[in-house]
């Protein structure tokens, strides 16, 4: 056990001194973005094979391997600086702590992981009340993990609660992660995107077990007004990074809504949300190489990007096409597990409205952000040029690893 | 087993080829991939029809997702009667279209795409109507709706095209949540998915649940699991309040706009056929379906009498083709109502291919449309006045008509008309066809007397011949089992007051259509004729704005959007 938990951070570590190592040693990008996939593909694998942790959070583990994988590979070698390649990894490095850690460890990689995030908002956000009440749910968020490793167990409940709604975002709690999704640059955004959830989703494991009915009842109102409140933010949302914020908030609703429906929590919301993971993610990804390369940043300013870009054209179709099928996943799952008895409660009409309301939102704005941006008139003053090969295979895989965990995990 | 997986995996091997290679080879090469994946389909469904027919139906499982011991969800294939007879429309229609498209799409910059799409679309139809289970068909309704939208968006640099695509997928959508909600319920009370164990299950457990607490709102749960489910169909089949979507969606080529109006709309009908055994648990929910289905008739068909557009007019007509089916569905002639979806396919997929055709002639030649609109009827070339003898054999026809009906009825159909309310009113309903046929017939020709008289007669028997067919022969075809096709006839059963007035209703429209244009073509002045014009300008106005429906959902929509960006500035 000693020496799986030593191996376990020891994985950890990798990605994180590499990432620490292209900071200080001034790496250039080309040479770090080897290093890196190499490690990756290393860590994946005696992931897989050398420790035995729970499945749940070795699945989470090689998502959140996936998804830095995906971005780097996408990353073209003479247009990127190490600063990214840096970024990427100590993000990787801190996750992979955070979820593989036992005990203190885990919560201390979390509040350094939390510590990073914010100091990264810090730097990028403007000053508002907004970045203000962000920065001090951080703090709040960094202290609630400390305690968590040394209070008792009901402060360890409430702390992992709080941690929870935070990394998987419900409404008032979602400020941080629409910060970092909004702030981080270029194809990082992706990759907090899935880092972000898989804490989240590790988190809720943790704490399922211990949730009780009632609090769950209420949980799941707040699930119902998350969903239509980041629905209708997604839908009047044009810029695009929020716009992806705001979908993954109203997906996220959906786990947590089912959470006193259907059993068995890990089977079906760990598959569910690292399928909104990669999605969204792949969305967002797909957007950074059009930002890249137009500086584009409202959805709608740049129509018909499917006639001069195909194979954008082809991954945003396939994209959206899984996004909206993404509230079946649960559904689908959790049906599995679900007891057959007879009993009709609020529950029920409480995640019937819950579903409504993604399931409609989702085909509203994932059908009109794909009419804004792949179809339409091409606008005759802009150079256009499509994915390249390894852009597109980095989506590609994404949607794979969806499909993966959506369907048959 | 073979076989039915061949006839689904030909179009989806096209598909994918022309998805692979398609951009590589030249488009006649891509046309005929196409073609071929369709017409291989379209012989083994004809082997399979007679196969399944002589042999039975074939069930199996090609994969099944086992948790904790029980499996939920199988993949597999279920090929009755039902099935096959579809499977046959579908790859005949897709035949056609395939072999029309060849020409009719050339120089088109998304030929391959096209071919690619319509093969594509072609296997998801085939699988939705085999899926041996609920969450089966439900992926594949799914991915039909998906695919539609790809193929409406086929021009998708095309504005109003991309704005209608959308509009179809979003109310597809909203048809969606019912049927989901649907199976879930499925699940929770019966927990099965499976179509087989699904209808004994709930036949053996009808519970009624309460939709609020303390035990208020009490409802059966066959009823709430079959209105949801049937929320689905109303969206697919176009039926109201959903059925904004399908007239204005004729921006598409004329080939799509085909497939659709002769196989996808037909989703609803198939839907509705193939949980016939668990609607006849429940008979409030079938009397829901007629409502439905009544309203959708009387909507469709009178907006389409304003339409000045061809492609729109046809886009009405099914509209109000798909409530006569789904209507039908609610007398409990669920065999009938397949059976007026295969000739509805076929009959609206050649009027569209020929309203393609006219228009691209139109489009060549500058003096076409000639004198005339298409919604002009021909005029009397001389002049002459309507004989007596046409007049009188229309009328004596069509008044014998329930006389005929109900000799048919009892002593044909064996029909016991006191416990087959559905029956009685389908039948009549074949009297409100004959009638229309003697309309159509008058209003075409109605001078050559002994021709027109012969035509009305000749009529009249193939109607009747068909409906009989169609009654009969069809109906223990599809549902073989012994009293199953009566049974459903039984479970719709109206009750007997609602019974007589919708065969008062029936009759006094019949003898009032008579009389109306008996008066018109006499040119007799009738003493309500101005206040029936005034009700007429005022019908117009309200027909050509489809009775507003379009336009509140247009300002709902406005409304949201506005909400919407209010909520995304403080998000």
């Amino acid at each position: 056990m000693e020496n799986q938990n030593f191996l376990s951070i020891s994985l950890a570590l990798i990605p994180f001194f590499i990432g620490v190592a292209g900071v200080l040693a001034k790496i250039s990008f080309s040479n770090l973005k080897t290093l890196s996939l190499g490690a990756i593909s290393i860590v994946g694998v005696f992931l897989v094979i050398f420790v035995d942790i729970n499945p749940p959070t070795n699945f989470l583990a090689c998502a959140v391997l996936i998804a830095g994988f995906c971005v780097l590979i996408s990353q073209d070698r003479s247009q990127q600086t190490s600063e990214f390649g840096s970024s990427s990894m100590i993000t990787l490095g801190l996750t992979l702590g955070t979820l593989l850690g036992q005990g203190f460890v885990g919560r201390f990689f979390l509040c350094l992981f939390l510590g990073y995030a914010a100091f990264s908002i810090a730097q990028e956000m403007r000053r508002s009340f907004r970045k203000t009440l962000t920065l001090i749910h951080f703090l709040f968020a960094i202290v609630l993990s400390l305690s968590s490793a040394m209070g008792s167990d009901s402060v360890k409940l409430l702390s992992g609660f709080f941690l929870a709604v935070t990394f998987l975002p419900l409404v008032p709690f979602h400020l941080p992660f629409v910060g970092m999704v909004e702030n981080a640059k270029g194809a990082l955004s992706s990759l907090w995107m899935v880092v972000w959830l898989a804490i989240g989703l590790a988190e809720l494991n943790l704490i399922y077990p211990s949730l009780a009915t009632d609090s769950l009842f209420y949980v799941g109102f707040l699930a119902l007004i998350t969903a239509f409140y980041a629905a209708m933010a997604a839908l009047g949302q044009k810029k695009a990074n929020l716009f992806i914020a705001a979908a993954t908030v109203a997906h996220v609703s959906v786990i947590w809504g089912l959470l006193n429906i259907f059993p068995n929590f890990p089977k079906w919301g760990i598959a569910f949300g690292v399928a909104v993971a990669f999605i969204l993610g792949g969305i967002n990804l797909a957007f950074s190489f059009v930002r890249m390369r137009y500086g584009w940043q409202s959805i709608g300013k740049l129509p018909g990007l499917a006639t001069p870009m195909p194979r954008f054209g082809t991954v945003m179709v396939l994209l959206v096409g899984l996004a909206l099928f993404l509230p079946m996943v649960p559904t689908f799952t959790g049906l599995s597990g679900m007891p057959t008895i007879e009993t009709v409660d609020i529950n029920f009409i409480k995640i019937f409205l819950i579903f409504l309301a993604v399931w409609l939102g989702g085909g509203w704005f994932f059908m009109q952000m794909l009419h804004q941006t792949a179809f339409g008139e091409t606008r005759t003053d802009v150079p256009y040029s499509d994915l390249r090969l390894t852009e597109f295979t980095a989506v590609i895989i994404l949607i794979l690893g969806a499909g993966y965990s959506g369907i048959l995990y | 087993m073979i076989t039915p997986i061949l006839i689904l995996l030909f179009p989806l091997l096209a598909g994918v080829y022309i998805w692979l290679f398609g951009n590589h080879m030249a488009n006649v090469h891509v046309a005929k991939v196409g073609v071929t994946g369709a017409w291989a389909s379209a012989f083994l469904a004809v082997w399979n029809l007679y196969h399944i027919s002589s042999h039975g139906t074939v069930h199996f499982d090609l994969w099944t997702l086992d948790y904790e011991g029980a499996s939920l969800f199988k993949a597999g294939m279920l090929v009755d009667r039902l099935t096959a007879v579809m499977m046959m429309l579908i790859t005949s229609v897709s035949v056609v279209i395939n072999t029309y498209s060849v020409r009719y799409l050339e120089g088109d910059p998304g030929y391959t795409r096209f071919f690619g799409l319509l093969s594509f679309l072609t296997f998801v139809i085939l699988a939705l109507v085999s899926s041996p289970n609920l969450l089966m068909l439900f992926i594949f309704w799914q991915l039909l709706g998906l695919a539609l939208y790809l193929l409406l968006n086929f021009n998708y640099s095309h504005p109003d095209a991309c704005r209608n695509g959308f509009k179809s997928f979003f109310i597809h959508r909203i048809g969606d949540v019912g049927f989901l909600f649907g199976i879930f319920l499925a699940y929770k009370y019966f927990g099965t998915l499976e179509f087989s164990e699904l209808f004994q299950a709930a036949a053996d457990n009808a519970r009624t649940v309460s939709l609020l607490p303390g035990n208020a709102l009490e409802v059966n749960v066959i009823t709430l699991i079959g209105l949801s489910i049937f929320v689905g169909a109303i969206a697919k089949s176009s039926q109201f309040p959903l059925h904004v979507w399908l007239p204005d969606t004729m921006d598409s080529p004329t080939p799509v706009s085909a497939l659709m109006h002769a196989g996808i709309i037909n989703a609803g009908g198939f839907l509705l056929n193939r949980l016939a055994p668990f609607y006849a648990l429940s008979p409030s929910t079938l009397h829901f379906v007629f409502f439905i289905g009544v309203l959708t008739v009387l909507m469709g068909a009178s907006m389409m009498l304003v339409q000045n557009d061809i492609k729109k007019t046809l886009g009405f007509s099914t509209v109000a083709q798909m409530g006569y089916m789904i209507m039908e569905c609610g007398l409990g002639a669920f065999a009938l109502a397949i059976f007026h979806l295969i000739a509805h396919g076929f009959f609206k997929a050649s009027l569209f291919l020929g309203a393609g055709t006219g228009i691209h002639k139109s489009r060549e030649e500058p003096k076409n449309p000639h004198s005339h609109d298409h919604d002009h009827a021909p005029k009397h070339e001389n002049g002459e006045s309507s004989s007596q003898l046409t007049w009188a054999t229309g009328l004596g026809i069509t008044l014998m008509m329930p006389l005929i009906i109900l000799m048919v009825a009892h002593d044909i159909l064996d029909i016991h008309l006191q416990d087959a309310h559905g029956a009685v009113i389908f039948l009549f309903f074949m009297w409100v066809t004959a009638s229309q046929v003697m309309f159509s017939l008058y209003r075409l020709q109605a001078v050559d007397s002994w021709k027109v008289a012969c035509t009305m007669i000749g009529a009249l028997f193939f109607i009747g011949f068909v409906y009989l067919w169609a009654g009969e022969e069809f109906t223990h075809f599809l549902y073989p089992g012994p009293g199953e096709a009566d049974g459903y006839f039984m479970a719709a059963a109206f009750p007997p007051l609602v019974f007589d007035i919708i065969i008062l209703i029936s009759t006094i429209l019949i003898l009032f259509g008579w009389f109306v244009v008996y008066t018109n073509a006499k040119g007799q002045k009738v003493f309500i004729t101005d206040w029936l014009a005034s009700i007429r300008k005022h019908m117009y106005i309200i027909l050509i704005n489809r009775f507003y429906i379009d336009r509140i959902y247009a300002r709902w929509n406005n409304n949201i959007l506005r909400l919407a960006q209010k909520v995304a500035h403080r998000f």
